[in-house]
């Protein structure tokens, strides 16, 4: 069941009608269930793998806070992420490492009889994962208190929202609202929904669009120019940031329709002027959850340079590894983590002297340079194969000719466009925090313009999300 | 609830104007692959109306016909699609036209096969649902939630908008009888003797399409038109494919004698089309040569059913 779907919309009028009919007691049940059903749409068995997860650190985080010793408590944890992370492990790696060490003991002459495992990867099992595991580390650091509620810290794990890709929330910032009584209140209702609505025009009006594009050039990437490819990896950077912060904006909607304010995923990060800005922008959630749980206790920025080298370049490392079992995610994750420690290593170089604000050609300049060194990496994000990708790569600079023309260019240009006029203007004015402040003419002629885009250019595909897979 | 009551009005207002505005535009459109095509070929009245996918587009050049049979002739076929839009066109064509002399329906292996995405792009015809049951009965199989999303007058404009805008300044040509030969020839050494292997295999025919072909085969009957289903050549087909097929379809057309057979193709024409890559711009298209070629044999074939 899909956020782009007509089952989904009457499956969150059905559940929003009973949330606000039901009383506050029972609205944990009525949105468990919910997120249940949500959950099963997909693969209905997958929900035992969340039940084993959910389970699993409800009852570390149990013995955590009721244990007086500090050893006890440590190995509470450590039990706590080993079995979660085996999980994550069996289901979304161990072909992996399986085939990895299958082509080793090939080259090696060596007798290797394992087969490969074909199970289907559980949708958002990444997310779920990292939300869980944030618990228990936040529980083992004594910032959240255990959850005693089993359902509550189900809820927690299983929010329909942001179940399948995120943001991956803090326990700090959602439990405490699944117990505050709601009531129903028109303005959330409106702001709630308009945000949706933005979601779901950067999904299917923007993201789907380009993706008739870029798919048809990268499925069948040899047989294109370095020019087609070219346009395409710029159509994809598009796609990517419209499929993925519009699930996230959608996810903040609906969740804003009951009351229940998830983090910010996104703010607009191809304006950043810095690849570490970039990722103070880009799934924002993700990169706090490695700053806050790997990069910090490997020693953050408070170690030799060296040092934090080395600790920057692990975390991109096992952030490209999260996304998917496949070297083309590593390289994209190692990439940003050589952006990160090149630049870090040219401020040490080069501090900054001036305290006057950087030229308008300076912040062009950087703007452009961080946005194409994104694209650079997203080339093995996006490609079937780290080969294909450097292939492309070489095609990119060196090997251009005809363009590979298809109406959908035209579109998609137009779309793009409109995307980056809304997007400057939502980044200046805040416009999906301060609706309120906005003439009512204004607003809805906005939700207007969102809608009949939708209507008339949305793509009526159904289309499944990026992030999903992860 | 006031506010909430206005704002739905206002929505509705908004669809209504935008939708007539758009229909409106749209009627005016001759050409493009938003529809306009479909407004053109509604406005020919020929003696023999070509239907199918592209293989009828690109194979079957009207001129030929013409020429050898003495009557007037229409190519209505188009690419990316296959049987229903046949059907849907048809059926819109037939409200506003005389019946035919002959109707040529070219057909394929997967012509009365359902096929998900042949489904999805019949959206093209959303404009003309109130016009035609048969438009409308497709169309609303494409999901269970079409019927609702149809009450939207905008929405029949769906993924035509640009197409609809860039058209009003186009106009097609009069002259176009629907035919486009293909230019290029497929690439081949001759080195594999084995035949092509297609995924496609010969599945079983769905019950939606053979009602249309029933309806359709009904129409000539009453009418005295002669229906022709026409099948072209593929670059080395598969013989088992192609005779388990020709064998299925002999077997259906057994209920509709009326419905006359012309297939054209490796199997049945060897000495013209057979390793023959030089008459084909691909494995599913003849080139323009290809095309005549075709054409001739097709021509030929129709004199002698027609007796002419």
């Amino acid at each position: 069941m899909l956020f782009n779907s007509f089952d989904f919309l009457f499956f969150f009028i059905i559940v929003t009608s009973l949330y606000f009919a039901l009383p506050h007691r029972f609205r944990w049940v009525l949105l468990l269930t919910a997120s249940c059903l949500f959950y099963m749409s997909f693969i209905p068995v997958y929900i035992l793998i969340l039940l084993a997860t959910i389970i699993i650190d409800y009852f570390a985080g149990k013995w955590i806070e009721d244990s007086s010793n500090p050893a006890r408590k440590k190995i509470s944890l450590i039990v706590s992420i080993l079995s979660v992370c085996a999980i994550l492990f069996v289901f979304k790696y161990v072909n992996f490492f399986n085939q990895n060490i299958a082509a080793l003991a090939h080259a090696l002459h060596w007798n290797y009889p394992l087969q490969a495992l074909y199970l289907i990867l559980p949708i958002g099992l990444s997310f779920h994962t990292f939300q869980s595991l944030s618990y228990v580390v936040e529980v083992y650091r004594g910032h959240q208190k255990a959850e005693r509620h089993f359902g509550i810290y189900a809820l927690y794990v299983m929010y329909f929202p942001q179940l399948v890709a995120g943001p991956i929330e803090r326990p700090q910032n959602l439990l405490h609202q699944f117990y505050e009584p709601k009531k129903f209140d028109g303005t959330r209702l409106r702001d709630g929904l308009s945000l949706t609505l933005w979601g779901l025009f950067k999904k299917v009006v923007v993201a789907d669009c380009l993706a008739l594009y870029v798919d048809a050039i990268y499925n069948a990437s040899t047989y294109h120019t370095g020019t087609s490819l070219l346009l395409a990896t710029y159509f994809f950077a598009i796609q990517i940031y419209c499929d993925f912060s519009g699930y996230s904006d959608m996810a903040r909607g609906l969740s804003r329709v009951y009351g229940i304010e998830i983090m910010r995923n996104f703010e607009t990060p191809y304006f950043s002027t810095s690849i570490s800005e970039f990722w103070s922008r880009w799934h924002i959630s993700l990169s706090t959850w490695f700053r806050d749980y790997i990069y910090i206790p490997l020693g953050g920025n408070r170690v030799p340079l060296s040092r934090n080298f080395l600790n920057l370049f692990v975390v991109f490392l096992l952030s490209g590894f999260w996304h998917g079992a496949n070297w083309t995610f590593v390289v994209w994750g190692g990439l940003h983590g050589t952006y990160l420690i090149a630049e870090r290593g040219l401020r040490q170089l080069m501090p900054r002297r001036s305290t006057r604000p950087m030229g308008v050609f300076a912040h062009a300049l950087k703007l452009v340079t961080t946005f194409h060194l994104v694209l650079i990496a997203w080339v093995f994000f996006r490609a079937e194969g780290i080969d294909k990708a450097f292939a492309t790569l070489w095609k990119m600079a060196f090997d251009h000719g005809p363009l590979f023309w298809d109406t959908v260019i035209v579109q998609g240009v137009l779309v793009t466009g409109c995307l980056l006029i809304l997007d400057i203007f939502n980044r200046r004015t805040d416009y999906w925090e301060n609706l309120s402040h906005f003439p009512i003419g204004f607003r809805l002629s906005y939700v207007l313009f969102l809608l009949f885009s939708v209507v008339l250019l949305g793509t009526d595909l159904g289309t499944q999300f990026i992030y999903f897979q992860f | 609830m006031k506010k909430f009551i206005v704002g739905v009005l206002l929505i509705i207002a908004v669809d209504q104007i935008l939708g007539f505005t758009l229909g409106f535009l749209y009627q005016r459109t001759t050409t493009g692959e938003g529809g306009g095509v479909i407004n053109f070929a509604l406005t020919k009245a020929p003696n023999i109306l070509i239907l199918g996918s592209s293989r009828a587009k690109h194979h079957i050049d009207p001129a030929i016909l013409s020429q050898y049979l003495s009557m007037s002739a229409f190519n209505a076929g188009i690419d990316g699609h296959d049987f229903l839009y046949a059907m849907m066109f048809f059926d819109l064509w037939q409200r506003l036209h005389p019946p035919p002399r002959v109707i040529l329906l070219h057909v394929d292996v997967a012509s009365f096969v359902k096929n998900e995405e042949e489904l999805q792009k019949t959206s093209i015809f959303s404009y003309y649902i109130d016009q035609s049951d048969v438009v409308k009965r497709i169309i609303f199989a494409r999901s269970r939630y079409e019927p609702l999303k149809l009450l939207s007058s905008s929405y029949r404009f769906n993924g035509k908008l640009l197409s609809i805008l860039k058209n009003q300044f186009v106009v097609a040509n009069e002259q176009d009888n629907g035919y486009l030969g293909l230019v290029g020839e497929i690439k081949w050494n001759g080195a594999s003797s084995h035949e092509a292997e297609r995924k496609d295999q010969v599945a079983p025919f769905w019950q939606e399409k053979l009602t249309l072909l029933k309806k359709l085969a009904d129409y000539c009957a009453q009418n005295a038109t002669r229906l022709v289903l026409v099948y072209s050549p593929r670059f080395r087909e598969n013989s088992l494919e192609h005779t388990t097929w020709t064998t299925n379809l002999s077997r259906l057309l057994m209920a509709y004698p009326a419905v006359e057979w012309i297939d054209i193709s490796e199997h049945t024409h060897p000495e013209v089309f057979a390793r023959r890559a030089d008459l084909y711009r691909d494995t599913s298209h003849l080139n323009r040569r290809g095309a005549e070629l075709f054409s001739h044999l097709l021509a030929k074939s129709l004199e002698g059913k027609l007796g002419r």
